[in-house]
C-alpha cells in the first residue's frame, strides 16, 4: 500500500470537516492506509487508454456524466 | 442425511417427510453445532415449531403453498422481522424490533418456509469479523478456527451444517457469494432490481443486492422464484417479469458461449491452485459438454474495486453520519475505522465514481457482448484463518465479486472441490442482467456432474 500524500495534519482537519473527531490512535491507524484510497481517488478520475469518452448519445448520460474540462 | 430443499420438498409433497419432524432435526443440529460455529444472533425454536406444524396441516389438508412449504430457514439479521429484533450484529441496533417485516421476509413466509431465527452477519453487513460486539462473528464450518466470509456468514455457516436448508444473504460488494465461495455452498446475488430491499438494512444504496444461499444451485433457483418480482416500495425494484427459474435445468450447456475472465484470477488478484485448477476444469467441463469457451477481457480489478469501494464507502456514510457524529463507541473498531474513512470522501469523489461506473459497465459490456456466461473466481483461495485477517484486507488485494454489483449483473457462486486445509474453493459465474435462468443452468450441469455434494463439513457427524 503506497503511503498516504495527504499529511496526518491535513487529514486531522478532514476529519473535523466531515464532523468526526477520532481518537489520535483512530486517526493514525485510517491515515496508515489513507494512500488506497488516493490511489482509488485517481483511478475514478482516470479515463480508460484509447477509448473515447462516453457520447452524449449514450445511454443514462447526463451532463455530470459526459462534461470533461480537458475536453473544453 | 441432510436433504436439499428440492428433495425435501418431494418427500413432503409425499407425505413422506414431515416438516415438524424435518425442524426438529435441524434444531437439534443447532444446538449441538451453533455453539462452536455462531451462525445464530438469535434462534426461535417455539416459533419454528409452530410455523412447522402449521405447515404440516396445511400440507395433510392439501393445502400446501407449494415447494418451499415447510422448509427450514433463516434471515441474514439485516432483514427486519416484525416483533423479531433485528440488530445488524451490532451495539446500535441491539434492541431494534421492526414493525413489519421486509418485503422479501413476507414473501418467503407466504411461500411456506419455517423461520428458525436470525443469523450473523459483519456489523451492518460491512465491519467483520469482529471480536468486539454483542456476539460473536460466525466461523467457518469445514474448520472454525478459519473466517467463513462475509458479510452473509451466518448464513453460509447455517446452511452448510444442515441447521437450515435456505437463508437470505445480502450482498453488496460480495457479501453472499463469499460466503457461500468458503462455505462450500451455492448463493446468487441476482441482477440489481430483481429483489426487493424494502426492509432491509442498507449498507450503500446503489450497490446492494437481496438474495438467497443454500446446498445447491437448483435450491438457489427455488428460493429466489419466492423472492423475485417487483416492489414499488424499492425505487430501484425492477418491473420486469420474472422467468421460471428452473425451466433450463436439465437441458446441459450445449451450445452456450462462456467467457473466462482470466485476467481477474490469474493476473489481478492471482488465486491459489486449487481455486484455479476448480476453474480450469469447470471451463473444460463446460467445452466437453459443447459449450463455446474462449478468455475475455474486462477492465481491470483494480479498476472495478477502486470504482466499487468508493461508491460504497461514500453511500455508507450517508447512511450512517448521524450515529457516527453523535457516539463512536457504540461500533465495532472495524466498521468504526471504514466509516472514518469514508467520511474523508468528497462529494466529487463520489460523482466521479459513478461516472467511472457507467464506463467501467459499457467497457464490461462491449467485452462480454458475444458471451452469455462468464466465469472467474469468486474469492482467492481457502478461508484464511479468523484471527488472521488483515484489518484493511479490501484495500491490499482487489476482490472478485464487486465488479459485478458495480454493473449490477448476477453472479453466482458454487463449490469447485476442495483445496489446502480441505477448505472449499469455488467459482463465480456471472450473466448478463436479468439472464439468471442461464446461471442456473448451468451452474446446476456442472454441480450434477461433480461429487461436491456429497460432503458435509465433519461437524455434521
Amino acid at each position: 500500500m503506497q503511503p498516504p500524500a495527504l499529511s496526518a495534519a491535513d487529514f486531522a482537519v478532514l476529519m473535523a470537516k466531515a464532523g468526526l473527531s477520532p481518537t489520535p490512535a483512530q486517526l493514525a491507524s485510517v491515515h496508515a492506509v489513507w494512500g488506497a484510497m488516493e490511489a482509488m481517488q485517481a483511478s475514478v478520475r482516470t479515463p480508460p487508454a484509447g477509448t473515447a469518452p462516453l457520447s452524449a448519445g449514450a445511454a443514462a448520460v447526463e451532463p455530470a456524466v459526459t462534461f470533461t474540462a480537458e475536453r473544453g | 442425511m441432510i436433504p436439499s430443499i428440492a428433495e425435501a420438498a418431494k418427500q413432503i409433497a409425499a407425505r413422506s417427510l414431515s416438516p415438524v419432524e424435518l425442524t426438529q432435526a435441524c434444531l437439534a443440529r443447532a444446538e449441538t453445532i451453533d455453539p462452536v460455529v455462531h451462525a445464530f444472533i438469535q434462534q426461535t425454536p417455539d416459533r419454528a415449531i409452530a410455523e412447522a406444524k402449521a405447515s404440516e396441516a396445511r400440507v395433510m389438508k392439501g393445502e400446501s403453498r407449494g415447494v418451499l412449504e415447510g422448509i427450514p430457514f433463516a434471515h441474514k439479521d439485516i432483514y427486519e422481522t416484525a416483533g423479531l429484533a433485528t440488530t445488524a450484529h451490532s451495539a446500535v441496533l441491539k434492541d431494534h424490533v421492526p414493525k413489519a417485516d421486509a418485503y422479501t421476509v413476507r414473501k418467503l413466509a407466504d411461500a411456506g418456509v419455517v423461520m428458525l431465527g436470525k443469523l450473523s452477519t459483519h456489523e451492518f453487513a460491512f465491519g467483520g469479523p469482529s471480536f468486539d460486539l454483542p456476539w460473536q462473528p460466525a466461523r467457518n464450518p469445514w474448520n472454525p478456527d478459519h473466517m467463513p466470509a462475509g458479510s452473509s456468514s451466518g448464513t453460509g455457516a447455517a446452511v452448510a451444517t444442515g441447521m437450515i436448508l435456505g437463508g437470505t444473504g445480502s450482498d453488496t460488494g460480495g457479501s453472499i457469494r463469499g460466503p457461500a465461495a468458503l462455505c462450500g455452498i451455492a448463493g446468487i446475488k441476482p441482477t440489481y432490481g430483481r429483489c426487493s430491499r424494502m426492509g432491509v438494512l442498507p449498507l450503500a444504496q446503489t450497490l446492494d443486492h437481496t438474495g438467497p444461499m443454500a446446498w445447491t444451485v437448483e435450491d438457489c433457483a427455488i428460493l429466489l422464484q419466492a423472492m423475485a418480482g417487483h416492489d414499488p416500495a424499492d425505487p430501484a425494484s425492477a418491473d420486469v417479469p420474472v422467468p421460471d427459474y428452473r425451466a433450463g435445468i436439465g437441458s446441459g450447456v450445449k451450445g452456450l458461449r462462456i467467457g473466462v475472465i482470466r485476467h481477474f484470477h490469474e493476473t489481478d488478484n492471482p488465486v491459489s491452485p486449487a481455486t484455479l485448477k476448480g476453474i480450469d476444469d469447470a471451463a473444460a467441463f463446460f467445452r466437453k459438454e459443447g459449450a463455446t469457451v474462449r478468455d475475455i477481457t474486462l477492465p481491470s480489478l483494480a479498476e472495478f474495486n477502486a470504482c466499487g469501494w468508493i461508491i460504497l464507502l461514500a453511500e455508507a456514510w450517508s447512511v450512517h453520519e448521524a450515529w457516527m457524529k453523535r457516539d463512536t463507541s457504540l461500533y465495532g473498531e472495524l466498521l468504526r475505522d471504514r466509516l472514518i474513512m469514508a467520511a474523508g470522501l468528497s462529494a466529487a469523489d463520489y460523482l466521479a465514481a459513478q461516472k467511472k461506473r457507467l464506463e467501467l459497465t459499457a467497457r464490461a459490456a462491449a467485452a462480454a457482448a458475444d458471451c452469455d456466461i462468464l466465469i472467474t473466481a469468486a474469492q482467492p483461495g481457502e478461508a484464511p484463518r479468523i484471527d488472521a485477517v488483515p484489518k484493511w484486507g479490501f484495500l491490499e488485494k482487489p476482490n472478485f465479486t464487486i465488479p459485478f454489483n458495480v454493473t449490477g449483473w448476477p453472479g453466482l457462486t458454487l463449490c469447485t472441490g476442495f483445496g489446502e486445509g480441505d477448505l472449499p474453493v469455488a467459482m463465480q459465474l456471472v450473466a448478463k442482467p436479468f439472464q439468471e435462468a442461464l446461471l442456473f443452468q448451468a451452474g446446476d450441469h456442472y454441480e450434477r456432474a461433480h461429487a461436491w455434494r456429497a460432503r458435509r463439513p465433519a461437524l455434521v457427524g
